[in-house]
């Protein structure tokens, strides 16, 4: 046995004198994301009520042009939904930003638990706790319990920070409040460990847990955007755990009696993953994954093949996943136009949306479209820093031994992983660009064809310059690879909606990767700072390849 | 060849203060086959992974075939098959896809002799690495890098996991490429195996080489152990020269001696013994002994 999982072998046997030794150790192992999770939930909305605030002002102002916003059903999408009291700051956060926070928090609570649970189970650890004095049902609940307790965290992050940055100048919230509101984004938490707890019991894998959990829950967001979006199917929020959150309605007639189906819910789910676990053989799934297959070749002869054989399904569900964002963008384009067309200081509106829109004297529905390249960047960034940590599990898992013991040298391999995420990313930005091209041409809005397909592929300038931030630190401190990725990441975002709201220096806002995104059709993309983003990047793998040359291989 | 297979040279590998592998210098003959043992933890999978240039050595150099293993590797890596000591695969490719890939990865493949090994494993290909048990995953390892007929054979525990049987497999094909002229550099705890297979054999305490030599050169080094019994009590042998572990029961006694054994003998001698007893060590009590001088010396 390699030395540390000999180490984490042991420290798992030691875990079995107490008993909340499982609990713990999973608390452990996602704390950091909980309490980044909060300092990001804090950030984002506290932006986007100062923002309003910086925007307009004063009351009338606001009335005007957010009731264009509150017409506009299109937007009830990612949104809130109409009976939101938009016209106070503290409505206009939740309207802008509970919908999406609940999205994020859930996605994020079922990745930890299909890890914690399912991946565990497949990597072999789980017959190490399960040697302990617990049952497969105990262990389940106690892992739970430790995700529960990173909640708690957030949770408690999220509303006291809230709270203190709120609790002077101009955008005020009380304390009660903003832990009601944090409270209300962490039930989407709840609803993914839920979701993720149920699907690692019915899948064989990981990834297929994660699969089945990301389709269900994007099934309930999609009901609730239908019951928003659709005159009359209002109802149909009361089927959905995401509407039976909006109904929580944080600061404004509170309705504090949604969290009983919340409750009723993950406890449903949670108790029937406990018994599905303690009635099912270690190993074994619901749903049984094909156990033999026709052998393929063709893939397996070289690097390229292999990796695109090994990652193609993520990669496809990430091209899925923007070419889904990019329709329900441009598909919605007209509406939006009209109405915000029809309220004054647009371009300050557009504005808060985000800092990239660009130009704020374009035509409103070619700002609006630009906006769906903001999605189309987000979910790029997200999946490099998904593919780089998956690099590196390549290696602690002790596959690339096999590799880069025989002929092929550790710098080919990088070389072709990256090589495949760049051509991923090159063409699920040309496909989301001609979806939206030809979506604006249906709907008979004249974009020109190269600006926004040729043009949009800018984005992956900032994309070029986190790969060699990523590669760099993957050469040198690989450890902290996934952490330095998403807090990157997070930061970008973060600066990004403030610097929208609020002046920053700029100095400040040149640390976002954000910052050198040109939205197109809405801006003209800077080829100059692209090229000079990409130079960067591109040495910045040089050196980061050279240095994982020349490094110890690491094994878990 | 005019180079030795593997020619080790001060090799050092330090993990902050702790010397995984200390000092080591070691040649593999082509053609032999080296046992490479020591307990849990002594740096065996270290040295692997230092030939391997998967890890930089604090100091000292390896080279295969006369070519540096850390500098040389796209050399080095054509001549050279590696089984770890847990196969760790691609859990979505099946048996068989695996061994197509591992043999792109090698660089050559004996297809007729692959068959042959899949036979002998009673290895079923076609289904997933996921549903494999642990030995049919080392199965991949093994057969995939015997297939390649490599000149060099790097094996870290290669049968941990496999039943009796299969290890009779292996033994059979670690001849065959014996026989061949393939070189195996085996890291292994299973001493039957050693004894079976090994020329010569390594081994290690505490990054430190501790023995080099046949198992015939080794069993000479150690001690004989004598067994006695007396009508009467017996005599008193802690003074002899050589003794040691001397212990009596009743009217037996056990002891063991190195060097000279004549004035062991003529003491009991004229005790007049009923039974006499000498033997060589058993190839666990001298690997016991080996190991267990480091617990001593703590
Ligand atoms: N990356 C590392 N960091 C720190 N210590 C390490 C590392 N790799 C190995 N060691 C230490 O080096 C020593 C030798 O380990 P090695 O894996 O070579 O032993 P081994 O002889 O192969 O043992 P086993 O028989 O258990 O396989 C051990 O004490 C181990 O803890
Ligand atoms: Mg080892």
């Amino acid at each position: 046995m390699p030395p540390s999982v000999a180490q984490t072998s042991s420290s798992l046997k030691n875990l079995r004198g107490s008993k909340s030794a499982i609990s713990w150790f999973t608390f452990r192992r996602s704390v950091f994301g909980g309490l980044l999770f909060g300092l990001f939930a804090t950030a984002e909305s506290y932006a986007q009520g100062r923002g309003i605030i910086a925007a307009f002002p004063n009351l009338t102002q606001r009335a005007l042009i957010i009731h264009g916003l509150a017409n506009n059903a299109a937007l009830g999408l990612f949104y809130g939904d109409k009976t939101a009291n938009i016209v106070s700051p503290s409505g206009y956060m939740v309207y802008r930003i509970m919908p999406i926070l609940v999205l994020v928090a859930a996605i994020w609570a079922m990745t930890i638990t299909t890890k914690m649970l399912r991946g565990q189970e497949e990597n072999g650890r789980w017959e190490l706790l399960l040697s302990g004095p617990f049952s497969s049902g105990q262990a389940t609940l106690k892992s739970v319990l430790g995700i529960f307790g990173v909640f708690v965290s957030s949770f408690l992050v999220f509303g006291l920070t809230l709270a203190l940055l709120s609790s002077k100048g101009a955008f005020r919230l009380t304390l009660g409040g903003s832990l009601y509101f944090a409270l209300c984004i962490l039930a989407g938490g709840i609803i993914g460990l839920a979701i993720g707890a149920i699907t690692s019991q019915l899948a064989a894998t990981r990834r297929s847990a994660m699969l089945y959990a990301a389709a269900l829950i994007i099934v309930f967001f999609a009901v609730r955007a239908v019951a928003n979006i659709i005159n009359g199917l209002i109802w149909l929020k009361n089927l959905t755990p995401f509407g039976w959150i909006d109904k929580l309605r944080p600061f404004y007639y509170a309705q504090p009696i949604w969290f009983l189906p919340i409750v009723l819910f993950a406890g449903v789910c949670l108790v029937s993953a406990i018994l599905l676990s303690s009635k099912r053989d270690l190993g074994q799934s619901l749903i049984a994954d094909k156990d033999s297959a026709k052998p393929k070749f063709g893939l397996l002869n070289s690097q390229l093949g292999l990796n695109f054989r090994l990652l193609r399904n993520v990669l496809f569900g990430w091209l899925l996943g923007g070419v889904a964002f990019a329709t329900l963008i441009a598909s919605i384009d007209k509406t939006v136009a009209k109405t915000l067309g029809s309220s004054g200081s647009k371009g300050r509106l557009i504005k808060t949306f985000s800092n990239l829109t660009g130009n704020p004297d374009s035509r409103i529905e070619i700002a609006y479209l630009s906006a769906a390249g903001f999605f189309t960047i987000t979910l790029l960034l997200i999946m490099t820093a998904n593919y780089l940590s998956a690099l590196r599990d390549e290696e602690t898992s002790g596959r690339l031994d096999n590799l880069i013991s025989g002929t092929l040298s550790r710098g080919y391999w990088l070389y072709a992983r990256l090589a495949l995420v760049l051509g991923a990313a090159v063409t699920i930005t040309f496909i989301t660009n001609v979806v939206i091209w030809a979506l604006a041409a249906a709907q008979g809005i004249s974009v020109s064809f190269l600006t926004l397909v040729l043009g949009g592929l800018n984005i992956l300038g900032p994309l070029m310059l986190l790969l060699g931030i990523g590669v760099m630190v993957y050469g040198l401190v690989p450890k902290v690879l996934s952490i330095v990725m998403y807090a990157l990441i997070g930061w970008s975002f973060t600066i990004d909606i403030i610097s929208s709201a609020l002046k920053l220096s700029k100095g400040f806002s040149d640390t976002s990767l954000l910052h050198y995104v040109s939205l197109v059709p809405a801006a003209n993309p800077n080829w100059r700072t692209f090229t000079l983003i990409s130079l960067i990047g591109l040495a910045g793998i040089l050196i980061g390849a050279i240095v994982f040359d020349r490094r110890d291989l690491q094994i878990e | 060849m005019d180079h030795d297979a593997v020619e080790i040279k001060g090799l050092s590998k330090h993990y902050g203060g702790l010397a995984a592998l200390d000092n080591l210098s070691l040649d593999v003959k082509a053609g032999e086959i080296l046992g490479y043992l020591g307990p849990n933890g002594s740096g065996k999978t270290t040295t692997i992974r230092l030939m391997l240039g998967m890890i930089k050595p604090t100091s000292g150099s390896v080279s295969i075939f006369g070519y540096d293993a850390q500098t040389q590797k796209d050399i080095v890596h054509t001549a050279l098959a590696y089984v770890p000591g847990e196969a760790n695969l691609w859990p979505s490719l099946t048996g068989i896809e695996t061994l197509h890939l591992l043999s792109k990865v090698h660089g050559r493949v004996d297809l007729k002799y692959r068959k042959k090994l899949i036979q002998r494993f009673e290895f079923d290909p076609n289904r997933k690495v996921r549903t494999y048990s642990k030995g049919n995953k080392q199965k991949i390892a093994l057969i995939a890098a015997l297939a390649s007929r490599a000149e060099l054979l790097i094996l870290d525990e290669p049968t941990s996991g496999l039943d009796p049987l299969m290890e009779q497999a292996f033994r059979e094909a670690a001849v065959e490429a014996k026989n061949r002229g393939q070189t195996i550099f085996l890291s292994s705890h299973i001493l039957g195996e050693v004894e079976a297979l090994c020329d010569r054999i390594a081994v290690l305490r505490s990054g430190k080489l501790v023995e080099l030599g046949t198992l015939e050169q080794m069993r000479h080094l150690s001690s004989l152990t004598i067994e006695a019994s007396f009508k009467e009590h017996p005599p008193e042998v802690k003074h002899i020269n050589g003794v040691s572990k001397v212990e009596i029961n009743g009217n037996s006694l056990v002891c063991q001696i190195n060097g000279p054994i004549d004035e062991l003998l003529s003491v009991l001698a004229k005790a007049h013994p009923l039974t006499l007893i000498s033997r060589e060590p058993s190839l666990e009590e001298l690997f016991l002994a080996l190991y267990g001088r480091q617990t001593e010396a703590k």
